[in-house]
């Protein structure tokens, strides 16, 4: 017995010390994976293998697309409304605005015409003496603005006419001086006399070149009176 | 007198038209362009020679876009002085392009460099200058060129030849 004993002592090793703590949490030592098997089977059968269910599942799609996009008018609309009544508000306080002016520029010109009336039934400039000397003010400045203008104006004349002559001046000269070079180049005119004794030109292109030729003359003096001055 | 443009003065002005109960006012606007050079920043005319180019609207000149009259051929008046300015007229844009008579050119220093206005041979005695203007260190010079005319600069001399298969086009080149 004492023998038998201890043959089946060795065929059962002894635990390990995670068995014995396993042990210690799952006591009546059930599958869990296999529950856990069984389980997930039962739910695939009720739920996805079940006809029902993908009409359920586009259901809920659609309910939940159709609550979103509903929410989204609201949203919208509810932005619209904002505006609206932004704009409303907006207009409602120029309309006020307006109105304010509006009495405003009504009163200031009733008292205007009151004053006028005023003034015209007293017969006299007694009534509206403060307006008078500010009037008499404004046309002391207007007589004198007048007359600043009157002397600019005559100097600005003045200047015109002392530039025309200059113009003409330097244009006789530059005249007489193409004159000569062209003397000294043997290329005397042949038609009209000027005022200097010069070709006049026959026809608008060799006039059109003569004024250019002119003007860079004019531009080159300008250039040598500069450089002179600066020196 | 047929004239190819193939370049801008850097001023531009408009006027348009008296009567603001005119439907067509802006339609029959007048665009004038000259030279101008910059001056602290900003383009003023500085004019040494006075002139003007003027276009018309109904002329085919579009002020939004007038790039795009750039090597179009115009017909146009004959240059003339109008109230002491150099004044030519493009009346309005041929249809076909042809050979002009002339090339509106403008030159500018930092293009082809210095030039000197008044100085024996500064341009070809065919050329015609319109306008002009310097500042300081800036010029820009607005002329009338005929096909192998040629101005000179501190660079050298710029030639103006035409392309051969487009004799309306042409460019400033260097030549020497």
């Amino acid at each position: 017995m004492a023998a038998a004993q201890a043959q089946g002592r060795s065929q059962q090793p002894p635990d390990t010390w995670y068995e014995f703590l396993l042990k210690q949490f799952n006591p009546s030592d059930i599958d869990y994976g296999r529950w856990m098997e069984e389980r997930r089977l039962v739910l695939l059968q009720a739920s996805a293998k079940n006809p029902y269910f993908p009409y359920s599942l586009g259901v809920t799609i659609w309910s939940l697309l159709v609550m979103i996009a509903y929410a989204k008018l609201r949203f919208d609309r509810r932005r619209e409304r904002y505006l609206t009544e932004e704009m409303l508000t907006d207009l409602y306080n120029q309309d006020l605005y307006s109105r304010r002016a509006a009495k405003e520029a009504i009163a200031k010109y009733n008292n205007h015409i009151e004053t006028c009336n005023r003034a015209i039934e007293a017969g006299s400039a007694q009534a509206v003496s403060g307006s008078t000397s500010e009037n008499d003010d404004l046309k002391a400045k207007l007589k004198k603005a007048a007359d600043d203008l009157r002397a600019v104006t005559s100097e600005k004349e003045q200047l015109s006419e002392e530039l025309q002559r200059r113009s003409a001046v330097v244009t006789d000269l530059s005249l007489q001086l193409q004159a000569l070079s062209e003397k000294i180049d043997g290329k005397g005119g042949a038609h009209a006399v000027g005022q200097a004794g010069l070709p006049l030109p026959a026809s608008n292109a060799e006039y059109m070149k003569l004024v250019n030729s002119l003007q860079e003359q004019l531009f080159a003096e300008r250039e040598k009176n500069k450089r002179l001055k600066g020196a | 007198m047929v004239v190819s443009i193939t370049g801008f003065g850097s001023v531009w002005r408009r006027r348009f038209g008296k009567n603001p109960d005119d439907p067509r006012r802006f339609a029959r606007a007048a665009y004038y362009n000259t030279t101008g050079v910059p001056v602290d920043g900003t383009i003023r005319p500085r004019s040494k020679v006075a002139g003007y180019t003027r276009f018309n609207s109904v002329g085919g000149f579009n002020p939004n876009y007038p790039q795009r009259i750039i090597n179009r051929v115009f017909e146009c008046d004959e240059p003339c002085v109008w109230q002491g300015q150099n004044k030519i007229f493009f009346k309005y844009i041929l249809t076909a392009p042809r050979e002009p008579d002339f090339f509106l050119v403008v030159a500018r220093q930092s293009a082809i460099g210095r030039l000197h206005i008044g100085d024996s041979r500064w341009k070809s005695d065919d050329g015609l200058l319109i306008s002009f203007s310097e500042c300081g260190d800036e010029q820009e010079c607005m002329l009338l060129l005929p096909a192998d005319g040629w101005i000179r600069s501190d660079v050298g001399t710029f030639a103006l030849q035409p392309l051969r298969a487009r004799p309306w086009i042409a460019r400033l080149q260097l030549v020497s």
